[in-house]
Parts: structure tokens; sequence; C-alpha cells
């Protein structure tokens, strides 16, 4: 019983599945749905290829936040990953996307966030979530 | 309508070490930067502790009981005092377990305040990228309809 707490959020999008893919790989669309709030703007630039960087700048008043990664996985119109650099802490994230064609022009994209606690995990894609949710969900039926 | 103040110009965010990169912190709306920071660099540990299915296992141990002894954690893995050790270190230092002294027993516990450190990150990003997608949404509909 620990899919509530998973950090998976789906989507269905009422767009051809090359379209939602090419999005995230596309600066313009980037800068134009990566905002921080309403009334904010971002800009973005990419190299939408393996190992090839993102960046995203987001403005809120007068703060920009920049925000960058790399792109790990362009698995055409299927699967896209890249990692996701915070500020403070060492090991990066990465953001999984896979997309699935439902219609013509409905697109289902599920989005996977997940941590990598040291290099080792990273590589044998233990992100240890399965067993780290079990403990949330207990945290969250306490209080 | 109120005026925008367009005349200030955009400078980066400041950032506490990598030179301004990184979104917003999870953890920005709890008070100082300095806060937020430190939280987050918690959050490393706990994650790099996590990361390790030993470790994993004996937090699972460990909330299924108040506390326990460290010689009885050992027993339950057949892992060695020493190998026990070393994780409960590591978890200590994450600040997922408390350790309480008894004479010459050494009680743990799970830090739930620390878990739950854990499920904020997790409330963050769920709700930030949830966002992301609705805007992805708007911008791909309205793409449809020019």
């Amino acid at each position: 019983m620990k899919t509530q707490l998973s950090l998976e959020v789906k989507r269905k999008i009422p767009a051809p599945r090359q379209a939602v893919f090419e999005a995230w790989l596309d600066a313009d669309t980037l800068a134009k749905f990566m905002l921080p709030g309403k009334g904010m703007t971002s800009t973005a630039v990419c190299n939408p290829k393996v190992g090839g960087k993102y960046e995203i700048i987001m403005k809120a008043g007068d703060q920009e936040i920049p925000h960058e990664g790399e792109y790990r996985i362009i698995d055409r119109f299927e699967k896209l990953a890249f990692t996701w650099v915070s500020a403070y802490t060492q090991p990066d994230s990465l953001v999984t996307l896979t997309f699935k064609e439902l219609g013509p022009e409905e697109t289902e994209v599920t989005l996977y966030h997940e941590n990598f606690p040291n290099e080792e995990s990273r590589t044998n894609h233990e992100g240890g979530w399965a067993e780290i949710l079990e403990i949330l969900e207990e945290v969250l039926l306490k209080s | 309508m109120a005026e925008q103040e367009k005349g200030k110009k955009s400078r980066p965010g400041k950032s506490p070490s990598k030179g301004g990169k990184g979104p917003a912190s999870p953890f920005d709306h709890h008070g100082s930067k300095q806060e937020a920071a430190s939280k987050e660099e918690r959050l490393t540990l706990v994650f790099h502790a996590l990361g390790d299915p030993s470790r994993r296992q004996i937090i699972d141990l460990l909330r299924e009981s108040p506390a326990l002894k460290v010689g009885n954690i050992a027993a339950a893995f057949e892992m060695s005092l020493n190998g026990v050790s070393k994780h409960i270190k590591v978890l200590e230092r994450a600040g997922l377990v408390v350790r309480h002294v008894e004479g010459r027993d050494h009680f743990l516990a799970v830090n739930w305040p620390t878990l739950e450190l854990v499920s904020e990150w997790l409330d963050f990003y769920r709700q930030f990228w949830s966002g992301r997608l609705d805007n992805l949404e708007e911008v791909l509909k309205k793409r449809n309809e020019e």
C-alpha cells in the first residue's frame, strides 16, 4: 500500500504523443510551461541529445532562479529522462517521463522523479524508493 | 493598473555555494535561506543514508519498536556489531535515528521528523511537476487551436 506516496505524476494531455514528447526538448516550449507561477516568465536553452544539457531560468519578480540538467535518455516518442540538478544537494535527481498514446490526440504522460543518493544506486537504478515510501506511508498514517 | 517594476534589472538568485544553480528550494518557505540550505544539506545525508539496503532494513526494524538495543539490531540481521555500528553512525549523522544511553546499553529509535523532511520534499516536487504538466497541457491546447 505504498503507491499514494510515490513521486509520480500522471496526466492525460489532449495532444498527439509526438507533440507532448517534443515539448520537453524544445527551448521555446520549455520556457512556456516551465513557469514558476502565474505572471512569471522563464527562458530556456537546450541541446536535445543524449548528454546534451538544458537550462531553464525561471524569473519571479527580479529574482532569477536558474535550473539545469542533462538529457540521459531520449527514446522517441516513448521515454525521456534528464537529470535535475539541485543547488544545495550533491546528488542529482533524475526525472523520467514516459508517453503513452491513448489516441491520435490524447497522450498519457507519467513523470517520475527520483533521487540518487550515490553513484552506485544511480548505476544500478536502485532508487530505494519502494522502501522509503513504505516508511513514509507510516509517517503519514501516524500524523 | 498598478505600475510594474520594470526598471529593476534581474540578477541571479543567490545560492549558498554552487554559483546560483538550482530550482527554488522545497524548503524556501521555512524562514531564512540558511534554514532552507541546511534542510537541503540534511536531505543529502538522508538520501545517502537511505540509499543503502542494509540501512533501510535497520530503519524498517526500528520503526516497529519504540527503541532497540544495538546488540539486538545486530542479532536481527546476523551482522557483526562492527558492521551494524558503521551503518548506525551513518543513520545518526543523517538524523534518521537517535541514540539513548542507559548505563551500558545503547538504545536506538527512529527520528520521525527527519523522515517528514523527505515527505516535504516529495510534496513540493509532486506539486511542482503537477503544475508544470498543467501548464504544458494549456500550451499544447492553445497551439492546437491556432
